[in-house]
C-alpha cells in the first residue's frame, strides 16, 4: 500500500466519521433530554435520503433548496411523531422499554411506508458537484469535500446554538434536571419535541450528503443507526460533544481497520470497538459516570 | 395570596395528602414542618405544579392555579427551589442563575435581577464560571435560592432547605430568608427541625403522615405540648 | 401469576394442549400444519424472551443472535461432519448458552435500558456480520443449503416416521415438544425460588440486594436458560426449513418479530407471548391478501399496542372470565427503569 492510497483512506475514513458524527449527534441530542432510545433514527436518515431523491434526482429541484426542504419535512414528520407517541409515553411507567418498543414500531411503519411509496430498487442520486480536487497524486471528489464542509458547518451551528442561544440553554436544563427546568419556566415537552425533530434533522442531513455516494433504498437506516450506536456509546450516550469524537473516532479507525483486513471486516471492527468501550469504559469518552 | 384547600394527592393508588389546607398571606414567612415520609414535598410540588392533586383547589390570589402545568408558574411570581438543590450540574453558576429568568413573563427585567441576587449571593459574582455540579452544597443552595429569585417572585418556596448543610451555611440561609421577606416576598419551605422551622416563620403547620394536624403562629408551635412531646422530647 | 392457577386455568391449559396435540390427527392441511410449527418456534422464542425480559429484567434487544448460533451451528456441524442432528441440536443449545454467558457478562454491569439494549443488538450484529464474512463455510447470504433432515425412525406399532419437507406431522409433534418444554422450562423457574428472586429484581434492584440475593448469579442463569432454550429452537429451524441465511435467522427483523409478538401478546406475562405468536404468524400469513401492506400495519399495530393496549391482548382474557389465571399483576417499571444512562 502506498501512503497516497492510505492518506485516502484516512481522509475517507474522516469524511465518513463525519457523517456517523452527525448520526450519533442526533441520537445523543435525544437521548440527552428525553432519555431514550430512538430506533426510527435510521428511518428518518432514509426519509432523508428519498426526498432528496424525489426533489432532486426525479425533479430537479436544485439541491440547495432541495435539501433544505428535504430536511424541514423530516423534522416536521418527527414532531408529529414524537408528539403522538414519545411524548405520551414518557408520562407513564416504564417508559424506558416503551419507548424504545414504539420507535421500533415506528422504524418498521417508516420502512414499509417507503417500500410502498417507492418500492425496494435501490434508487441512485446524481453527485451534487462533479468534479475532483488533486493535491498532486491524492485525489478526492468535490462531493466528499461538500459532505465534510456541511457536516462541519452543521455540528459548528448546533454547538453554537446548545451553548449561547436561549433555546441551547433550555435543552441542556431539561436533559440535566427535567423538574428543575420546568420549575424555571421550561416548557419540557415543547423543548422534547423540538429535540426531538432536530435529532431527526440531523440524521436527514446525513442523508441527504451521502445520498449520491450510497444509493437510496427502504433499509438504508439500519447500518447507520447501528453505527449511530456505536459512536454513542463510545462518546456517552447523551452527550453531543462526545458523539462528534466518537463519529470521527469510529470513521478514522473503520478507515485503518479496513485497510489491514479487508472492507468486510469494516462492521466487525466497529462493533468490537463498541463492545470493548463497554467493557473499559461504559459511559464512554465524554459521559458522567452514573450509579 | 395562597390559598390551598382540601388537597388530596395521590401517586397511583397510594394516598401522600389527604385534606391539606393552608394558606399564606402576602409577605408571611410558613413553615410547614413534618417528619421524613409525611407528604411535606408533596405539598410544594402540588403548588408549583410538578404533581397533579387528585382532589382539592390551590388558589393565587383568588385565581385557581391547581392543575396548570408547572412552566407556567413563574410568570405567576410562584417559584421553588427544589429539595437538594436540583441545579444544573453541568451548566455553569451564571448559567444556572441565569435559567431562573427563563419564563417570557419576568425575561425582560433579567438584568437587574442578576444585580440583585448578586448583591444579595456574592459567590456569584465569584464563581461564575465555574460547573454548578463542582460546588459544595452549601454554595449550591446559595445558587439554587440565587434561581428561585430570578423570576422576580411573589412567593418563594424552599423544599428542605437547610437539609444536609453545616450549621454555619445554615445561618446563611436564615439570614437570607429574612432579607428575602424584609423586601416583602412571601416565603413559604419545609423543614424537619422543630426549632429551624418555627423560630424562622411568622406561622406554621404541623404535617403528619398527610395531615395537617396543627397549626399555629410560629412561637405558639414552639410552645405546644404536642410538638414539644412528640418532637422535642420534652 | 405465582398463585398456582385456579382450577379454571388448569382445565384451560390442559384443554389448549389437547387441542394442539390432537390437531395434526384430524387436520392434514400441510400449510396450516407448517403456520402452527412456525407459530410454535416463534412462540417458545417469545416466551424465552420475554423471560429475560419481563421476569429478569435485563431488556435484551439481541436474542436473534442465539436463534442464529444455533442454527447455523447445528446446520454447519450436521453437514460437515455428518454428524445426526438429534445430536447437533441439543449441543447448539449449549452453544447458545455459552454465548449467552459471554453477552450477560458484560450487560449485568450495566444498568440503563439503552446500554443493553445496544450491546445486545450490538453482539446480534456481529454475529451477523462474522457469518456473511466466512462465506467459504456458510455461503453468506448466497444461503447454507444441504442441511440433513433429522433422521427418521421407526416407533413400534405406529410405524416409520420421516422427517420430510412433505411430511408435516413429525415436525409438528417434535416442535411442539420443544415448544410445550420451553413453556414449562420458563414455568418451572418462573415459580422456583430463582423465579421469586427474579421478580425481586424486576420490582426493586435494591430492594433485591438488600435482602442478600445473588443477582449476578441468577441474571446469568435466567440468561443462560433463555438463550438454550432459543439456540434448540434456532436448530429446530434449521433442520425444519433446510436453508439459513445471515439475514434471515439473525437480522434485526427476526428479534422486531418476536418483540412484536410479545408486545402484541402481553409483555411480563407467561401467556402474552404464546398468544402473540400464534395471533401474529397466523395474521400476517392471513393478511397476505394485501401483499406489502401487511408489514406496514405490523409496525403501526406494535405502536398502537404500546400506545392503547400496553398490557396486550392477554389484558382482554383476564376481562373474559373470573381468575382465568394467566397475565396479571404485571409492571414492566423497574427502579432501574428510572432515569440511568
Amino acid at each position: 500500500m502506498t501512503l497516497t492510497l492510505f492518506l485516502e483512506q484516512l481522509v475517507n475514513g474522516i469524511i465518513l466519521g463525519s457523517m456517523y458524527a452527525i448520526m450519533g449527534a442526533g441520537l445523543a441530542l435525544i437521548y440527552g433530554t428525553m432519555r431514550i432510545l430512538n430506533f426510527a433514527h435510521g428511518e428518518f436518515y432514509m426519509l432523508g435520503g428519498f426526498f432528496v431523491f424525489f426533489l432532486f434526482a426525479q425533479h430537479h429541484i436544485h439541491p440547495v433548496p432541495a435539501v433544505i426542504i428535504a430536511v424541514a419535512a423530516v423534522a416536521l414528520i418527527a414532531a408529529l411523531v414524537q408528539r403522538l407517541t414519545i411524548n405520551v409515553l414518557l408520562k407513564r411507567e416504564g417508559w424506558a422499554f416503551s419507548t424504545i418498543a414504539a420507535t421500533l414500531g415506528v422504524s418498521i411503519f417508516l420502512q414499509n411506508l417507503a417500500l410502498a411509496l417507492w418500492g425496494e430498487r435501490f434508487q441512485s442520486v446524481p453527485y451534487f458537484v462533479e468534479g475532483l480536487l488533486q493535491v498532486g497524486e491524492f485525489r478526492l471528489p468535490w462531493q466528499r469535500v461538500l459532505i465534510f464542509g456541511v457536516a462541519v458547518g452543521v455540528m459548528a451551528t448546533m454547538a453554537v446554538v446548545l451553548r449561547w442561544t436561549r433555546f441551547g440553554w433550555a435543552v441542556r436544563a431539561t436533559a440535566q434536571d427535567a423538574e428543575a427546568a420546568a420549575v424555571v419556566g421550561v416548557p419540557a415537552a415543547r423543548i422534547h419535541t423540538i429535540t426531538f425533530a432536530l435529532g431527526a434533522a440531523l440524521a436527514a442531513v446525513a442523508a441527504a450528503l451521502l445520498a449520491p455516494v450510497f444509493a437510496v433504498n427502504p433499509w438504508m437506516g439500519l447500518p447507520l443507526i447501528i453505527k449511530a450506536f456505536v459512536v454513542v456509546v463510545l462518546g456517552g450516550l447523551g452527550s453531543f460533544p462526545g458523539a462528534i469524537v466518537g463519529g470521527f473516532l469510529l470513521g478514522i479507525v473503520e478507515a485503518i481497520g479496513i485497510t489491514l483486513t479487508s472492507s468486510e471486516w469494516r462492521d466487525v471492527i466497529a462493533f468490537g470497538m463498541m463492545i470493548l468501550f463497554l467493557w473499559v469504559r461504559p459511559w464512554g469518552l465524554f459521559g458522567v459516570k452514573e450509579r | 395570596m395562597l390559598e390551598v384547600k382540601d388537597l388530596d394527592v395521590k401517586y397511583g393508588d397510594v394516598q401522600v395528602l389527604w385534606d391539606v389546607s393552608l394558606t399564606v398571606g402576602r409577605g408571611e414567612v410558613v413553615a410547614v414542618m413534618g417528619p421524613n415520609g409525611s407528604g411535606k414535598s408533596t405539598i410544594l410540588k402540588a403548588i408549583i405544579g410538578l404533581v397533579r392533586p387528585s382532589g382539592g383547589t390551590i388558589t393565587l390570589d383568588g385565581k385557581t392555579i391547581s392543575g396548570l402545568p408547572a412552566h407556567q408558574m413563574a410568570g405567576l411570581g410562584v417559584s421553588l427551589v427544589l429539595e437538594r438543590r436540583r441545579l444544573f450540574p453541568q451548566m455553569t453558576v451564571l448559567e444556572n442563575v441565569r435559567m431562573g429568568a427563563f419564563h417570557p413573563a419576568v425575561r425582560a427585567r433579567e438584568k437587574e435581577r442578576l444585580e440583585w441576587v448578586e448583591y444579595l449571593f456574592p459567590i456569584i459574582r465569584e464563581r461564575r464560571g465555574q460547573l454548578a455540579g463542582r460546588m459544595s452544597g452549601g454554595e449550591q443552595q446559595m445558587v439554587a435560592i440565587a434561581r428561585g429569585l430570578m423570576s422576580g417572585p411573589r412567593l418563594l418556596m424552599m423544599d428542605e432547605p437547610f437539609l444536609g448543610l453545616a450549621p454555619r451555611i445554615v445561618d446563611q440561609i436564615v439570614d437570607i430568608i429574612r432579607k428575602i421577606n424584609a423586601e416583602g416576598i412571601a416565603v413559604l419551605f419545609n423543614e424537619q427541625n422543630v426549632h429551624l422551622s418555627f423560630s424562622n416563620s411568622h406561622r406554621g403547620y404541623l404535617l403528619e403522615s398527610g395531615r395537617i394536624v396543627l397549626e399555629g403562629s410560629g412561637l405558639a408551635m414552639l410552645e405546644h405540648e404536642m410538638v414539644k412531646r412528640v418532637y422535642l422530647g420534652t | 401469576m405465582f398463585a398456582p392457577l385456579a382450577l379454571q386455568g388448569r382445565l384451560a391449559v390442559a384443554a389448549l394442549v389437547a387441542v394442539l396435540l390432537v390437531l395434526p390427527l384430524v387436520w392434514h392441511d400441510t400449510y396450516v400444519l407448517h403456520l402452527i410449527i412456525l407459530s410454535m418456534v416463534f412462540g417458545a422464542f417469545a416466551v424465552a424472551w420475554n423471560f429475560t425480559t419481563g421476569y429478569a429484567g435485563l431488556k435484551t434487544f439481541g436474542h436473534h443472535a442465539f436463534f442464529g448460533i444455533g442454527a447455523y451451528f447445528s446446520a454447519l456441524i450436521s453437514k460437515n461432519f455428518e454428524i445426526t442432528p438429534w445430536l447437533t441440536t441439543p449441543a447448539a443449545g449449549l452453544v447458545a448458552a455459552a454465548a449467552g454467558l459471554v453477552v450477560a457478562l458484560p450487560v449485568l454491569r450495566i444498568r440503563s435500558v439503552p446500554h443493553v439494549a445496544m450491546v445486545t443488538l450490538g453482539f446480534a450484529e456481529i454475529v451477523r456480520v462474522l457469518l456473511t464474512v466466512f462465506r467459504e463455510t456458510t455461503r453468506g447470504e448466497m444461503g447454507l443449503w444441504g442441511i440433513p433432515a433429522y433422521d427418521g425412525f421407526t416407533i413400534p406399532g405406529l410405524g416409520e416416521v420421516v422427517f420430510n419437507a412433505a411430511e408435516k406431522v413429525p415436525y409438528y409433534y417434535l416442535a411442539a415438544f420443544l415448544f410445550l418444554g420451553s413453556v414449562y422450562a420458563v414455568v418451572r423457574m418462573v415459580k422456583s425460588p430463582v423465579g421469586l428472586a427474579l421478580v425481586a429484581i424486576r420490582d426493586s434492584q435494591d430492594a433485591a440486594e438488600s435482602l442478600g440475593i445473588n443477582l449476578t448469579r441468577y441474571k446469568l442463569l435466567a440468561f443462560a436458560t433463555s438463550a438454550f432454550l432459543v439456540g434448540l429452537l434456532g436448530a429446530f429451524y434449521a433442520h425444519y426449513i433446510l436453508l439459513l441465511t445471515p439475514s434471515s435467522v439473525l437480522g434485526l427483523d427476526l428479534m422486531i418479530l418476536v418483540i412484536g409478538m410479545t408486545l402484541i401478546g402481553g409483555v411480563g406475562t407467561l401467556f402474552g407471548p404464546i398468544l402473540g405468536a400464534f395471533v401474529m404468524t397466523i395474521g400476517v400469513e392471513a393478511m397476505r391478501g394485501i401483499g406489502e401492506y401487511r408489514m406496514l400495519i405490523y409496525g403501526a399495530l406494535i405502536v398502537a399496542v404500546v400506545m392503547f393496549m400496553p398490557r396486550g391482548l392477554v389484558a382482554l382474557l383476564d376481562g373474559l372470565g373470573p381468575r382465568f389465571g394467566f397475565g396479571r399483576g404485571v409492571r414492566m417499571a423497574t427502579a432501574d427503569d428510572a432515569k440511568t444512562g
